[in-house]
């Protein structure tokens, strides 16, 4: 018998075969609908007097893949509906486990969130040991936790320890580690035929009890009893206050989830599963979680998939891509482009310059291969695809050209001169700019409809987004094989129009604005750095003004013509800074941090008593003029058309700013605030400090029009 | 705010009419204590005050015990456990209880507030601990492990006191000297016979003698010896906990790592017991009361920073008296961390000449329970010994809480 997504059958031998096959989709989704046929079935197995044991097995390439986080997102019941579903799904998993008919899960691919918990409430899992096969509970990743029991039967297997650390840090285990840390029982290799297997073992051993449902079973490391002596009183505080150091306590999933294996550990299943689903209740409801679900999973997965190209053009591949300069930036974008498999040819000035480039890429491949992440022929395949070169001559046959010469708009114009000369009509002519406007830049073009900007961020092997400028001449199937090609390296594109500072540099330019116009009015340093990080920045905004340069952010701000005259003050306090303080930036060794050899950095004394500290200070204040100044000139770009989207501006500033997850990014923060209570309180910010936090008419209007609605987004 | 003083409209008054402690023992597996049971250290004691007074135990009402880690041995009631084994009586009832560091001194000031009401005409209060028998944290904590009570709210005490240093700007060589100065007192208070009178050796079922003196003073210690001792503090806190104690003190860059073993107080085995009564059972047991029990007070303080209590516990113990802090002649404090007495008396303005003049917890350990009634009897031997009237005991709390009380001698 077969329904849209799970196949029934039943063979001689009275094995029934429950198998996952989901309608219309590459892989199996856990929702309300497939969860309701899995159900029906295995009842029906269950019931049938002629099935010996369950083999619960999926025909597509992976086994189950996890929860439809869409279906989370907008999910749109009460509390106690929510707290229902949860406790029947609890209830026919039991069912499943207490039947006194061996259940086997045969794992033939990915079984990752709820798939790896519908496996944890089999008797036996066996699982296939390709490469590439990965097995556990990575719902922490996208703000939620396991709620279909996986968080408890974990536990009962692996222990308070290894249960915090693999869930709340969402570890993915191979089949060799699953089966060594008994997650697993068997594995087989992929030639093997898995169901066979599991039916082989209903058929000659076929035991069909649970751990936990033993008598005589103790789960180790619970928190009832003597602490220091199993450690546990240790392991906890220790869990805890990792936890925090972490997060800041900013996001309420992880909290709940160690709450959930702390009060679960010291109860029966059956009660741990309830604990499970109460608080599973409280984080899906919590503003924080749907955050982190729509922003950092679903739009990032969206632009990822490259949603964004225009429509009406053939999807575009490239095979050999042009870098010129083998600087820090080219050279991580020639990394990027050959561990995707492209083939790089990586041209500075002289041979040497480019040969340097390619070693930074030798250096970190083989200290990846004294961590064991990789193989010696894997990192010669790598370096095989990239040929240096210092000669453009040797362009000629690239497909897609990027440019990465340093910040210097004659430079950059004659290479652009020198490169177009030799490679064909139809090659896309990018450039690695973070300052210039594309538009100037594609003046010295003699294809300016093949020109535009790629954002790439530094360091490029690690940072995913790519930020895509388009100039004015830009054409729209430019744009598209551009977004193409961005996927194709398995970056995260967002589109950008032309404009000083782009997107993110120019918002970010805010955060840093507004830590040093602090400091300048008496706030002391360290609260200032510690705030932000309090909120969810990764560093303060000292920190980071010490990293980028006083001197890089002057030469800036010199030609801006449009500066504010907040920031025409700011110019002049940060020009003070510079020459009567002499404290520039990290690379001098004095910025608004001192960098003492051998010892961490520390802030500079002097600050105290330059500006004098005020004796009190709102630390509130300080948390959202932070993000605000952000925020707001996220807005104004969205206003202005430099974004065209607001999920373009939460993805950015996800990925390119480090904005904190847990808002969602800078558009879903004034949601995440309440569009009326962010209205107030720029009112409030503006009378105190300025027009910088004056809000737009057009955003005021879209609060008042959304009512008791959200501003952006319907969930 | 301050509470007023009600104090003259109580008329029973609580004496103390002994005092009595073991000796500290280093609180390791190697510590001549660990092979005496936390209930035999406290019938050593229980047996000394019998004897000493010649007491008719059948008047004794109640034994009051202070005990930090109830566990094991040290679980179920120890005080009961003890007075069983007392020969005191059956009649004697017992109770056990928690306040974490104060526990020794809680015990007193129950036994006080029992006098003092009428509710109880003769009790025996104090504390025990043995720290190497029942080590520290094995009774488990909800304030260590339960997410909602742990997240972003518990530190470590030595993170917390490496975090008052930070925000008072204490130095590394500000509580290394107060480190020596405790040896250097304690020992030559221990050389001059200064805790004789109190201690009472303890020994084993043959009468030899396990511990007849504090085993943990080092008379050798100088500023250069604890500058080779390494942080106890920064590893677990840096990896850690800090960052739970920057959220909360943001004006705090990092936390400066300064308190090791040579600065903080030391683990040790041991007990204290004293005995408590109205004026009538002195009489009638023809004992000489040494002092008075004047007041006691608690305070509760912020829970990270944790171990400023003794301040506010100090300030408010003084205007439930009626005085002020030149009407103390003495005060002990527990040196729990050399910041804490540091702090107590920069914040209070008071001379160090008068405080924790035999040294304290850095030099001699600190059996949790045990402390509170340990460093009011060293005040009130002091007192007599210098022939001076008021002290004041003071300690830091885990959790954040202060305790602190003030004896007169008649």
């Amino acid at each position: 018998m077969n329904t849209q997504h799970i196949k029934y059958r039943v063979d001689t031998d009275g094995i029934a075969f429950v198998t996952w096959d989901m309608q219309n989709s590459s892989v199996n989704i856990m929702n309300e609908s497939t969860m309701n046929t899995f159900v029906g079935f295995t009842k029906q197995a269950i019931e049938d007097k002629n099935v010996k044991g369950i083999v619960i097995n999926s025909a597509k390439n992976d086994f189950i893949s996890g929860g439809d986080l869409k279906w989370f997102l907008n999910y749109n019941k009460t509390k106690q509906e929510c707290f229902e579903m949860l406790m029947q799904t609890h209830k026919n998993l039991r069912l499943l486990e207490t039947c006194k008919k061996p259940v086997v899960a045969a794992i033939n691919g990915m079984a990752l969130g709820g798939g790896c918990e519908v496996a944890l409430a089999c008797h036996h899992r066996i699982m296939t040991n390709h490469p590439k096969n990965k097995i556990g509970l990575v719902e922490c990743s996208v703000g939620l936790f396991p709620g279909a029991g996986g968080t408890q039967r974990f536990l009962r297997m692996l222990g308070t320890k290894k249960t915090i650390q693999f869930i709340t840090q969402s570890k993915k285990m191979s089949a060799e580690d699953a089966l060594k840390n008994g997650l697993i029982n068997d594995v087989c290799s992929p030639e093997e035929n898995i169901t066979e297997l599991a039916k082989q073992w209903i058929l000659t051993k076929g035991t069909y009890e649970q751990p936990w449902d033993n008598k005589n079973y103790k789960l180790e490391g619970t928190p009832v009893g003597i602490g220091q002596i199993s450690g546990v009183n240790e392991f906890y505080s220790i869990s805890n206050a990792m936890a925090f150091k972490t997060t800041h306590g900013n996001l309420p999933h992880i909290k709940n989830v160690l709450s959930v294996i702390y009060h679960g550990a010291s109860c029966n299943i059956d009660n741990a599963l309830e604990i499970e689903a109460r608080y599973f209740v409280d984080t899906l409801f919590s503003k924080e979680t749907k955050n982190i679900i729509r922003s950092s999973f679903i739009f990032i997965e969206d632009a990822a998939k490259g949603k964004s190209k225009p429509a009406g053009f053939e999807k575009v591949s490239f095979k050999t891509i042009g870098v010129l300069g083998a600087g820090m930036m080219g050279a991580g974008i020639a990394y990027v482009n050959a561990k995707s498999g492209l083939n790089v040819v990586l041209k500075d000035i002289t041979l040497g310059k480019a040969e340097q480039g390619k070693n930074y890429i030798k250096k970190q491949e083989l200290f990846k291969l004294k961590k064991g992440f990789t193989t010696q022929e894997i990192i010669d395949n790598l370096l095989d695809k990239i040929k240096v070169s210092e000669s453009a001559a040797d362009l000629k046959d690239c497909d897609l050209i990027i440019e990465a010469v340093f910040e210097n708009e004659k430079l950059k114009n004659s290479v652009t001169k020198e490169t177009e000369a030799i490679i064909s009509e139809n090659v896309i002519y990018t450039t690695n700019t973070s300052t210039i406007p594309i538009s100037t830049l594609a003046k010295a073009s003699s294809k300016p409809d093949k020109f535009i900007g790629l954002h790439f961020f530094s360091p490029v092997e690690k940072m995913p987004l790519v930020e895509i400028i388009v100039g004015k001449k830009t054409s729209n199937e430019t744009l598209a094989a551009a977004i193409n090609y961005v996927t194709q390296i398995r970056k995260i594109p967002i589109v950008v129009n032309d404009g000083r500072g782009f997107f993110t540099s120019r918002v970010f330019g805010k955060f840093v604005n507004e830590g040093i116009t602090m400091l300048t009015e008496g706030i002391p340093p360290a609260v200032i750095e510690n705030v932000a990080k309090k909120i969810g920045m990764p560093v303060g905004p000292l920190a980071v003004s010490d990293e980028v340069n006083l001197k890089l952010m002057l030469a800036v701000m010199y030609e801006d013509p449009t500066l504010t005259s907040h920031e025409i003050q700011l110019k002049n306090t940060i020009s003070e800074i510079v020459k009567i303080h002499g404290r520039t930036g990290k690379k001098e060794g004095k910025g608004f941090y001192d960098y003492p050899v051998d010892e961490k950095k520390s802030i500079w004394k002097k600050w105290l008593t330059i500006y004098p500290v005020q004796s009190s200070y709102n630390e509130e204040k300080i948390g959202r003029r932070l993000l605000f100044s952000m925020v707001i000139d996220a807005y104004k770009c969205l206003d202005s058309g430099v974004i065209k989207e607001p999920k373009d501006a939460d993805v950015g500033s996800i990925l390119g700013l480090g904005f904190p997850i847990h808002t969602g990014g800078v558009m879903s923060y004034i949601d995440y605030i309440g569009g009326n209570e962010f209205v107030a309180y720029s009112l409030q910010l503006e009378k105190e400090f300025g027009e910088r936090f004056k809000l737009p008419e057009s955003l005021i209007n879209r609060v008042k029009n959304a009512g008791n609605k959200r501003v952006f987004y319907k969930n | 705010m301050l509470p007023t003083s009600n104090i003259n409209k109580h008329k029973m008054e609580a004496y103390i009419y002994d005092s009595v402690r073991t000796p500290r023992g280093i609180g390791k597996k190697t510590g001549s204590l660990s092979q005496v049971s936390p209930v035999q250290l406290t019938t050593t004691l229980l047996k000394a005050l019998k004897e000493r007074n010649n007491l008719n135990t059948l008047l004794v009402e109640d034994l009051i015990i202070g005990c930090v880690t109830q566990a094991g041995e040290q679980g179920g009631n120890i005080a009961k456990v003890a007075a069983q084994c007392s020969n005191y009586g059956n009649h004697l009832s017992a109770v056990t209880l928690n306040r974490y560091c104060a526990s020794g001194l809680e015990a007193i000031n129950q036994a006080a507030v029992k006098i003092k009401s009428g509710w109880s005409n003769l009790i025996i209060a104090g504390g025990v601990e043995s720290m190497s028998r029942v080590p520290m944290g094995i009774d488990g904590s909800a304030w260590v492990m339960e997410p909602d009570a742990s997240f972003g709210k518990f530190i470590p005490q030595g993170v917390s006191a490496d975090l008052i240093a930070t925000k008072y700007g204490y130095s590394r060589n500000d509580v290394d000297r107060f480190g020596v100065s405790s040896q250097m007192r304690a020992s030559f208070a221990q050389k001059n016979g200064y805790f004789d009178k109190s201690i009472i050796a303890v020994k084993d079922l043959n009468g030899f003698t396990h511990l007849a003196k504090d085993e943990s003073i080092r008379a050798n210690t100088t500023l250069e010896t604890l500058a080779t001792l390494k942080p106890s503090f920064k590893q677990m806190g840096e990896m850690l906990f800090d960052q739970t104690a920057i959220d909360t003190y943001l004006e705090t860059e990092r936390i400066n790592h300064i308190h090791h073993a040579g600065n903080s107080s030391g683990l040790v085995d041991g007990a204290a017991l004293m005995l408590i009564g109205n004026k009538e059972i002195g009489e009638k047991l023809g004992l000489k009361p040494r002092a008075k029990i004047k007041i006691g007070a608690v305070i509760g303080t912020e829970p990270l920073i944790m171990l400023e209590g003794p301040i506010p516990a100090t300030q408010k113990v003084l205007a439930l008296a009626g005085m002020k802090i030149s009407d103390i002649d003495l005060f002990e404090i527990n040196e729990a961390f050399a910041v804490v007495p540091l702090r107590f008396m920069d914040n209070l303005n008071i001379d160090q000449s008068i405080v924790n003049v035999n040294g304290g917890a850095i030099a001699m350990g600190h059996p949790l329970g045990a402390t509170g009634c340990m460093i009011l009897g060293t005040a009130l031997d002091e007192l007599e010994r210098q022939n001076k009237t008021t002290a004041l005991a003071t300690l830091c709390v885990g959790g954040g809480m202060g305790i602190a009380t003030i004896i007169e001698r008649i």
